[in-house]
């Protein structure tokens, strides 16, 4: 009987769904890969496709972005087609480090456009079926409203966005309905000589939808053409296993 | 110099700058002119002659904007409203229509402005060779005009100036009525005309092998699903002929008829050449919301104004029917560069050039992205500051990469640096590169955080340059 109930509730959930959103019910969440092993198995499997996400930086990074746009472009990389990259400024892209990161410039659709016409223009992309993601350089700022609208937009066509969000003063901007919302930037390499050595990256999930924050530092070594070839080995060896970077894998100190 | 027969006499019509540099003038009797100038070269003119060549001027036009219109004896108009952004301004536009125009041999005067009224006083009795005159702003800039420039009979010139009205600004200014009753109601229809505050609509020139559609509507529309309805119409009619002639269009014009008699043109570009109807659809009715419909729209017409052969080859339609989408994507690039102009969608592409900043190039997408060929050996960021931030670096190595620097408000402290990468100024461009070099340098701060820098110069030699610091990327 037990059973049986449960069997109903799951139907009438899929019921639901399938009234909510139509197009999805069946439909099973493929995941983008980060090619962060760690990062990977914790999501199950990647970022999921699909959605938006949204991405902050930290320190001097909070308004250029160079490291949370190298973490994009590294997921980018795993995944096909094409990517329009959208900014309201002058976009100021370098090819030679895309390629760097892995991923071919030739690949992306650049676009700039008017600070108004952003956000329209971004939901307007995302309901195109036939590219992989929208990067956005968003610069204004986001009410729940846009981002509930751009979430559905990349629903409808399984578009994946990512929104670059820059923080000139250094605030966390308010909470938004985007699938999750990363902060990445630099953690305090562990070596003391006066060498350039692996680099260290801090990747922070400070929301998730169907999960709990959580904190990871990865080493990666610097000055080769696809860093994260070589990211596992290091990931948890050297820099997994020194006492500060192991804290922050409890996820503790994740707000 | 042409001359044509007045009835009494010949008398000069038009003269080159070298005639007029000797005296001659339009309206001087032929037999003067020849009295000034002993080797003068006269041809008789010829009024339909000239009239036509205009025509077909009006009619080559076209390529600017989906409306123009020949105004007799010397001027062209061209309705550009929702042009200039495909031209990336209307400065810019200005610029091209005076590049091409003097490249065809025409000694031009351009004058961009509200109303076809105040663009042709303005041309003509501009002070400038090229205004644009700001919206909002036609009666400030023709008050100081004078009143020929209105498009009057002479007489009605002589009149006015008679009565002390030699400017438009004064006629501006002035009771209506007893001008009416006097010169008749021409003068404050061109007044208004001019103002804007009548409309004065242009008969555009259609030309002959033009590939058209058109719809007259037995009720004006007005609304949005309307409109739509009416494109998908028209652009099926278009694309069938298209695809008979075995042409894609690369320029459309949608043209809408106002009940008011004012009409709206709509311009929409793609990228190759398109029959698909549902492609054309989709970035016309992107475009409906400029349009206004006031009262109600009576007639829409869409004309093909640039058309191109397509290539019909076996591989190209499997292209675009197969599952990469590649025709879709060119729908969504054409839509992107109708909306925000065609400059501003464009893929990096790289350059050969040492310096990073020249090391890429913006060009137009195309449905083939062109991979790089050239490998980097060297690590760039992934985003560049531009231009380069200065920087104060407080203490350096004897290595010369810098220990301590000041940037964003924080004193940071390097714990390790990787450099010098020097790159030389590339002399064959300027002389000022000649000597010039750039040290970059990858350092860590005891952060973690990873700043490109350079300082101007090998830090040795003066003429390298100064020996200022530069941040021009993060990590």
């Amino acid at each position: 009987m037990a059973r049986r109930t449960a069997d109903t509730l799951a139907l009438l959930r899929d019921e639901i769904r399938r009234m909510e959103r139509h197009h999805a019910a069946t439909e099973v969440v493929t995941r983008l890969p980060t090619g962060f092993t760690a990062l990977d198995d914790r999501l199950g499997g990647g970022l999921s496709r699909g959605r938006v996400h949204e991405f902050l930086g930290t320190g001097c990074d909070r308004a250029l972005l160079a490291r949370p746009t190298r973490f994009v472009a590294h997921v980018l990389a795993r995944t096909p087609g094409q990517v329009v990259w959208l900014a309201a400024h002058h976009l100021n892209l370098h090819a030679a480090g895309l390629q760097g990161a892995g991923l071919a410039p030739g690949r992306l659709i650049c676009v700039q456009s008017e600070t108004r016409d952003l956000l329209p223009l971004c939901e307007d992309i995302l309901r195109e079926r036939r590219i992989a993601a929208l990067v956005c350089d968003l610069c204004v700022p986001l009410s729940l409203t846009a981002s509930r609208r751009l979430q559905l937009a990349a629903e409808s066509s399984g578009t994946t966005g990512f929104l670059l969000r820059p923080a000139p003063n250094g605030a966390i901007p308010p909470p938004s309905a985007c699938e999750t919302r990363w902060r990445i930037g630099a953690a305090r390499p562990v070596s003391l000589n006066s060498v350039i050595g692996p680099e260290h990256w801090r990747i922070e999930l400070l929301r998730s939808r169907d999960g709990r924050p959580f904190t990871w530092t990865y080493g990666l070594p610097g000055h080769a053409t696809d860093p994260l070839d070589l990211v596992s080995p290091v990931a948890h060896g050297s820099v997994a296993a020194s006492p500060p970077a192991g804290d922050h894998r409890d996820g503790a100190c994740a707000a | 110099m042409l001359h044509e027969h007045d009835g009494r006499r010949p008398v000069v019509i038009a003269a080159d700058v070298m005639a007029r540099q000797s005296g001659v003038r339009p309206g001087m009797a032929l037999a003067h002119a020849r009295s000034l100038i002993a080797d003068l070269a006269a041809f008789e003119g010829n009024r339909e002659a000239d009239e036509a060549a205009l025509e077909r001027l009006a009619a080559w036009c076209l390529w600017l904007c989906p409306l123009t219109s020949a105004d007799p004896p010397d001027g062209v108009w061209c309705d550009t409203s929702g042009c200039a952004h495909l031209y990336g301004g209307e400065d810019a536009m200005l610029a091209v229509v005076r590049e091409r125009l003097e490249a065809l041999g025409y000694h031009i005067r351009l004058a961009l402005a509200d109303t076809p009224g105040a663009a042709h006083a303005l041309a003509r009795f501009g002070r400038e060779r090229d205004t644009l005159v700001p919206s909002r702003g036609t009666a400030a800039a023709l008050d100081p005009l004078p009143v020929a420039a209105l498009r009057l009979p002479a007489e009605t010139c002589e009149g006015l100036i008679r009565l002390g009205f030699t400017r438009i600004g004064d006629l501006r200014r002035t009771a209506r009525a007893p001008l009416t009753r006097r010169f008749g109601d021409l003068l404050m229809h061109r007044l208004d005309e001019a103002l804007g505050v009548r409309p004065e609509p242009i008969r555009p020139v259609i030309p002959l092998d033009a590939i058209r559609a058109q719809r007259q509507m037995v009720e004006p529309i007005g609304t949005a699903e309307a409109l739509a309805v009416v494109i998908g119409e028209l652009v099926d009619e278009i694309s069938e002929i298209l695809r008979q002639r075995g042409q894609g269009a690369r320029q459309l014009d949608l043209v809408c008829e106002r009940v008011d008699g004012t009409l709206q043109p709509v311009r929409v570009g793609t990228a190759s050449p398109v029959d698909q109807p549902a492609h054309l659809r989709r970035l016309l009715q992107e475009r409906l919301a400029v349009i206004e419909p006031g009262f109600g729209i009576e007639v829409m017409t869409l004309t093909v104004s640039h058309h191109e052969a397509r290539q019909t080859t076996g591989d190209q339609s499997v292209l675009e029917r197969g599952q990469d989408g590649s025709g879709d994507l060119a729908c969504l690039v054409d839509r992107l560069c109708n909306r925000v102009g065609a400059s501003r969608v464009f893929r990096l592409t790289p350059r050969a050039s040492q310096i990073p900043e020249r090391a890429q190039a913006q060009s137009p997408v195309t449905q083939d992205a062109v991979e790089p060929t050239s490998t980097f050996s060297f690590v760039r960021p992934i985003r560049l500051l531009d231009p380069p931030k200065p920087l104060r670096v407080e203490a350096e190595a004897e290595s010369g990469a810098p220990q301590r620097f000041v940037w964003d408000g924080r004193t940071h402290r390097v714990r390790g640096a990787d450099g010098p990468e020097r790159i030389q100024g590339e002399w064959w461009l300027s002389d000022s590169e000649f000597h010039a070099a750039r040290d970059y340098w990858i350092t860590e701060t005891e952060d973690g955080e990873r700043f490109w820098l350079y300082r101007q110069g090998d830090g040795t030699h003066s003429w390298t340059g100064d020996g200022a610091w530069f941040l021009h990327g993060l990590f």
